[in-house]
């Protein structure tokens, strides 16, 4: 751990750390270059020279936020080989701060937290999804978030409450194969697929995925029960493809098995980064199901002992490097205006998911689950 | 002081109990127990836990796990015990080698056994591929009942195949030689002589089988079967829906099937009076049965070992690998300490119970011993959910400070895995003829010393054959240790779990082998402790 | 009760002619016999089971007593008593003047100055030989020189090493034997010592394991149902059946004079001979028997109708000369040197008659049986009639004997 000496004034060492933090983030090990710019993190040899000359990233710095210091316990759903690039560069600023992250499922964190109860040492909840956090809210484990730090993202993508934020989001696409077709092929309207000719064996989706799964979650809450199922049969008489995981289903697109399929976008943003050039692109629908857009994002809990500084490491996931992290490592979709995501996609407030759904709902699969089964889509 | 009359009489238990050691044995028990009051409290504390009990999908997760549980510990014998027979008492072809070979599956984690039999058996995998140029698109669901009783089968059988297996040999097999000199056929021999005298063993083994298949959760999720464990965990899943009291209600279901089984078991068991003296008889030869017995042995190590192997390579030839999650031996070091600690508590908590169960059939002790068990049926995210509720309530600063989350996660696993020490310790004490030690005590040998130099040297062997069938499984065990280790302790299994998440299969294959390795070690040590006649010493 | 001299025992008659099967062991004419270990009225009963049932006995210093019985009749119960590796229900035991047991109370077996021999020699696998014969040896010092004579006691010098699985039946036994006198215990007990090694081999043993323990002069009981055995190599034998005790004497005492059926019954061969108490005689089938020749049968006992005791080899048979038969052969087991006949007689007594092989009589011939036996024979109420190895007689007087006669 860097050990800053303390004659140094706070601002000149945070700033200097402020550059360790970006060599950090970069994943320079053993002096890769950044491109320059104090806040520049991309390493275009780690990343794809697709993402070389990106703007510089807007919103606050990580250097401008307060210090974080004493110890702070993180129980994260989301993936150690995600996050720790951000925990790692966190820790490496805050030379005071003893950061400990737990790592496990999201709702198995959720479970820990309520079974922990008023023992509980979770100070922040680090969620892979939107579900999680409503469930921790609604068993009343959320605190209410700062006002300043809410209001750095959409309302949308926020408890209504404020009793959890976004902190990146994914969006429901449809990959399709250029070469098979253009762009104004797609559809914007999820439910003309299944009527689509054309279509016919084209389309590919993965039934057993979570992320599918809330799509279709979506659509029944927001059509009902009966036009959803229309749709899945609609599909399966189409001749729908299914794959075990998407990543494999975006890449039978661009192998041209398929003319198109149903992912998250990272998803695509992966394949088109692993192979350049592949004749891969991405489709949005607009106002449906089919373009729901789910977040990740942390929460504090009731029983933190230091709520504040918990909030100010949730306000550190929403600062500039922090999202351009997660855009250009993860290739999410960022929660702040200063940062682009990845790739030829539109930003997040081009995009229209739609308006009337309650994310934390998403979760609630079992029902999706059974109208799968029942159709023969699982 | 109870005394006892000799095994060797096969007369009367005492009916005396020695009462130091009963209280130590049910202070043991009561404590494995412990955990389960919260899942008994949770269960009653849900609304309407009577209609959730009796809605027609509990019913169908009812039925379906017992199902399974039939299926597969039917299989698993219908596998072990020829598997056993042949390797113990046939000429067999390089029957060294299957010896070994067949009691490996046990150090695959079923997560990864599974994941191996769809990639290569699922509607997209290498076998459909395979044969997809010769236009077979389509191959049969493996999904469902067969399935996962298949794969669950595949890894479990080991169970059976173990305690058969020492029970043949510590048989005296010139019974059975002098049944066939008796115009017995052999099946008929087998069935007469033989059966009657491993039953027991065979029992016990499939007691561990019909266990592990209740609380295993990666099979029947990935083979997608609703037993309980996939629907607890998707209920554990579903907060916002209130699934946690379906969850809880169910566990309370799946420990209510466990003791039924317990009961079942015990009836079968026996008391587990054995036979004076074991005695290699002759080896039976299998002529023109023998390549089909040496195929059969092939497929099913092939199907259970070479398969998962073959997987992982394929993992790391194909699959990608992310810079920033580095695999460190200290993570075995991790594992290895762990899983090495509980099985030394349970090799020595095991004792009291298993020395008191093979001493006297008093109902008391019937009920410690059988209760022991129950844990083993628990699945890991229920057990692990339990004990983070206890720990955060009773463990104070403790707690908060991450101080006792490793002792939690050394309590879960033995709390889970001491039945398999207190199975394989009682076998040991059983083996040790009643006059041993009376001949010790008539030397001037309190029953103290008489245990410690007579008793206990004997069932050594079979104490550590037992700890180290818990190291195996503690080294494999995954739910319950995601949820209790301390942040920043990484294990084996959990760093296997964190680059799977993430898609970096290349980065979990070689760790994975590295699992297999270390566990196989231990399935090494299980296979020489069998060695060991304690009636009349090393062979 | 009355005490008779010449038997040495206390007897009772009814008015059935029915003696008590009370008995006491009573000590041998030898007042400086100490005794060592006494049992007094034991009982000892698992649940509802009794399996010793007022059990008296005294074990003198210095002999080898052998507790001699069918399976099931207490005698390996009564030696786990005295070892203690069992609690009385009743009664007590005495060693050496000191309460070792009374009901529910023991001195446990690792407190008492017993040492025991093992049916299946319980050797320590996991041991030596002499790692096990020094087992109970406290003295660190000189157990090595102990183990070592004791080995060289018991013939078994240079397989110091040696583990039991190694060891034939006879060495283990040996092993078994020198352990158990390691700790040069006051009392050795012998749970049926020779049952688990070969016929051939028994013998042998049986006379080696006599002979060591009479060099070492310690005190021995031994447990076992083969009558040869206890015969040919106890100093005292004690009869048990069904948890009592029904004879205690020299073997020849009771194995010529048994007070029971059963005592004579299960030593050897016993055939009875139906007679009436006449005079100075009974009369019988085989002729007149002078009162003289029965032990213990008085002239006040006129009238009464009595079954003596005959041993096959206490009858001779012959071809009958003219009319002077008195049975026929109704069986005969060849033995190899011997042949033993069934013979009924004609006055309805089965006996059982030991010939040479050489001379054979058929099957239903017609034999003249004659009395030659030359000691004194023992004599019984009358009662049912059935022959030791369990053939029946079927004369009309014993079917209404057996009516009244109760055993």
């Amino acid at each position: 751990m860097l050990s800053t000496s303390r004659r140094l004034t706070r601002r000149q060492a945070l700033a200097s750390a402020g550059v360790g933090l970006s060599a950090v983030l970069a994943g320079c090990v053993g002096g890769g270059e950044s491109d320059g710019l104090s806040t520049g993190i991309l390493d275009p040899e780690q990343y794809g020279s697709g993402f070389a000359g990106r703007e510089p990233p807007g919103g606050t710095s990580m250097a401008d936020l307060p210090a974080l210091s004493g110890t702070l316990d993180v129980y994260s759903g989301r993936g150690e080989a995600l996050v720790r690039r951000v925990m790692d560069a966190i820790r490496s600023l805050y030379p005071d701060l003893t950061l400990r992250v737990s790592y496990g499922s999201s709702s198995d964190m959720v479970n820990k937290i309520l079974g922990e109860g008023d023992n509980s040492p979770a100070d922040v909840f680090y969620s892979v999804n939107a579900g999680s956090l409503g469930a921790l809210a609604a068993e009343g484990r959320a605190r209410e978030l700062p006002s300043e730090l809410l209001s750095v993202v959409d309302e949308e993508f926020q408890d209504p409450e404020g009793r959890w934020v976004g902190t990146s989001g994914r969006a429901r696409a449809i990959a399709f194969n250029t070469d098979r077709l253009a762009a104004a092929d797609v559809p914007t309207d999820i439910f003309e697929f299944p009527d689509r000719p054309a279509f016919r064996d084209e389309m590919a989706w993965t039934p057993s995925y979570g992320s599918f799964q809330a799509f279709v979650t979506a659509m029944r809450l927001r059509q009902g029960r009966p036009p959803t199922e229309r749709w899945l049969r609609g599909m399966l008489d189409s001749g729908v493809q299914a794959y075990p995981d998407e990543f494999a289903l975006v890449q039978a697109v661009a192998d041209g098995e398929v003319a198109l399929g149903f992912a998250n976008h990272y998803y695509i943003q992966r394949v088109l980064d692993g192979r350049q050039g592949a004749p891969l692109a991405t489709a949005f629908t607009q106002g449906d199901a089919g373009a729901v857009f789910n977040v990740a994002g942390a929460a504090v809990t009731d029983t933190s002992a230091v709520p504040e500084t918990a909030a100010n490491f949730v306000r550190h996931l929403l600062s500039a490097e922090a999202q351009e992290y997660f855009a250009v490592s993860t290739y999410e979709y960022p929660m702040i205006g200063g940062v682009s995501p990845v790739g030829e996609l539109p930003g997040v407030d081009e995009l229209a998911p739609p308006a009337d759904i309650d994310l934390s709902r998403l979760s609630d699969l079992g029902p999706t689950i059974e109208l799968l089964r029942e159709v023969g889509a699982l | 002081m109870a005394t006892r009359t000799g095994i060797l009489d096969g007369t009367e238990w005492s009916e005396d109990v020695p009462l130091g050691l009963l209280l130590l044995a049910a202070a043991i028990a009561a404590v494995l127990l412990s955990p389960l009051l919260w899942v008994v409290s949770s269960a009653l504390d849900a609304s309407d836990w009577v209609g959730l009990a009796t809605a027609p999908r509990t019913l169908s997760v009812l039925v379906n796990s017992g199902l399974l549980v039939g299926a597969v510990t039917s299989m698993s014998m219908l596998v072990g015990v020829p598997a056993a027979y042949l390797t113990v008492r046939t000429d067999l072809p390089a029957r060294r080698a299957f010896t070994i070979l067949l009691a490996l599956p046990l150090v695959i984690p079923s997560y990864i056994g599974a994941f191996a039999f769809l990639s290569a058996f699922g509607p997209r995998g290498l076998l459909q591929a395979a044969l997809e140029p010769v236009g077979i698109e389509t191959l049969p669901s493996i999904y469902g009942l067969a399935g996962t009783t298949v794969v669950l089968t595949l890894y479990t059988y080991p169970y059976v195949y173990i305690t058969s297996r020492a029970s043949l040999l510590s048989m005296d097999a010139r019974l059975v030689d002098a049944a066939r000199t008796l115009s017995h056929s052999r099946w008929a021999a087998f069935r007469r002589i033989t059966w009657p005298q491993i039953r027991p063993a065979v029992a016990a083994g499939a007691l561990l089988v019909a266990l592990y298949t209740l609380s295993d959760f990666g099979t029947p999720a990935v083979m997608r079967f609703d037993v309980f464990t996939r629907i607890i965990f998707v209920e554990y899943n579903d907060i916002l829906g209130g699934g946690r009291d379906l969850a809880s209600l169910l566990s309370l279901q799946l420990i209510a099937v466990t003791v039924v089984i317990l009961a079942v078991e015990s009836r079968v068991r026996g008391s587990g009076v054995r036979t004076a003296r074991s005695a290699p008889g002759m080896t039976v030869e299998l002529g023109r049965w023998r390549w089909p017995a040496v195929l059969a042995c092939l497929l099913v190590v092939s199907l259970a070992l070479l398969l998962p192997l073959a997987i992982l390579g394929v993992w790391y030839l194909n699959g990608s690998a992310s810079a920033s999650l580095d695999f460190r031996l200290g993570y075995v070091l991790n594992s290895v300490t762990i899983a090495g600690v509980a099985a030394l508590l349970c090799g020595v908590l095991a004792l009291p119970i298993a020395y008191l169960s093979s001493q006297t059939a008093h109902p008391a002790a019937w009920i410690v011993e059988r209760a022991s068990y129950v844990g083993y049926a628990v699945p890991g995210v229920v057990m692990g959910l339990a004990l983070v509720f206890f720990g955060a309530r009773y463990g104070g600063v403790f707690y908060r400070q991450g101080l006792i989350l490793l002792p939690l996660l050394v309590f879960a696993y033995v709390v889970r895995f001491l039945p398999q020490a207190i199975g394989s310790s009682r076998a040991a004490f059983l083996g040790v003829s009643g006059s041993l030690e009376e001949a010790a005590r008539t030397l001037g040998h309190s029953p103290g010393q008489a245990f410690r130099r007579v008793t206990l040297p004997l069932v050594l062997p079979g104490i550590v054959g037992g700890a180290a069938l818990v190291f195996l499984t503690t080294m494999k065990e995954l739910p319950a240790t995601l949820l209790l280790r301390p942040p920043g302790f990484t294990t084996l299994v959990s760093y296997i779990w964190t680059v799977q998440q993430a898609g970096y299969y290349a980065q979990a294959a070689l760790p994975a082998v590295l699992l297999l390795v270390v566990s196989a070690g231990s399935m090494l040590v299980i296979l020489a402790s069998e060695q060991y006649d304690i009636g009349w010493g090393r062979r | 009760m009355s005490f008779d001299e010449q038997s040495q025992t206390y007897g009772d008659t009814t008015e059935n002619g029915i003696v008590d099967q009370l008995r006491y062991g009573h000590p041998e004419r030898d007042p400086d016999a100490k005794t060592l270990f006494e049992l007094d009225a034991v009982s000892k009963a698992y649940d509802d089971t009794t399996v010793i049932d007022d059990l008296s006995l005294e074990i003198r210093e210095g002999e080898l007593l052998t507790l001699l019985g069918p399976s099931g009749c207490g005698k390996t119960t009564t030696l786990r008593l005295i070892a203690g590796l069992e609690t009385p229900s009743e009664g007590r035991l005495v060693q050496d003047g000191t309460v070792v047991a009374r009901s529910e109370m023991s001195i446990p077996a690792d407190q008492r100055d017993v040492g025991v021999v093992f049916q299946d020699f319980a050797l320590f696998p996991h041991l030596t030989a002499a790692e096990n014969v020094g087992f109970g040896i406290e003295d660190h010092e000189n157990r090595g020189e102990r183990v070592r004579s004791l080995l060289e006691l018991v013939g078994l010098s240079g397989l110091e090493d040696a583990r039991p699985e190694t060891l034939s039946g006879g060495q283990r036994q040996r092993v078994a034997l020198a352990r158990s006198l390691a700790p040069a215990p006051e009392l050795l007990l012998l749970d049926e010592p020779f049952s688990n090694l070969d016929v051939d081999l028994r013998v042998e043993m049986r006379e080696e394991v006599r002979r060591i323990l009479k060099e070492t002069g310690v005190t021995a009981v031994s447990v076992t149902h083969d009558q040869e055995e206890a015969m040919s190599i106890s100093d005292r034998v004690a009869v048990m059946n069904a948890g009592q005790l029904e004879q205690i004497g020299r073997p020849e005492q009771v194995f010529q004079q048994p007070e029971s059926r059963f005592v004579a019954s299960f030593l050897g061969h016993a055939s009875f001979l139906s007679g009436t108490v006449s005079g100075d005689v009974v009369t019988t089938g085989l002729g007149e028997v002078p009162l003289g020749r029965i032990h213990g049968l008085s002239a006040e006992y006129e009238g009464s109708r009595v079954d003596l005791l005959i041993r096959p080899d206490d009858v001779r048979g012959a071809r009958p000369a003219g009319h002077a038969t008195n049975g026929t052969v109704v069986h005969r087991r060849y033995l190899g040197p011997t042949v033993l006949y069934r013979v009924e007689l004609e006055s309805g007594d089965m006996l059982g008659l030991m010939h040479n092989h050489a001379e054979e009589i058929a099957l239903d011939a017609p034999i003249s049986v004659q009395l030659t036996a030359d000691h004194d024979l023992a004599w019984f109420p009358r009662g049912r009639r059935q022959m030791a190895d369990g053939g029946r007689s079927t004369s009309p007087s014993t079917r209404a004997d057996s009516e009244n006669g109760t055993e």
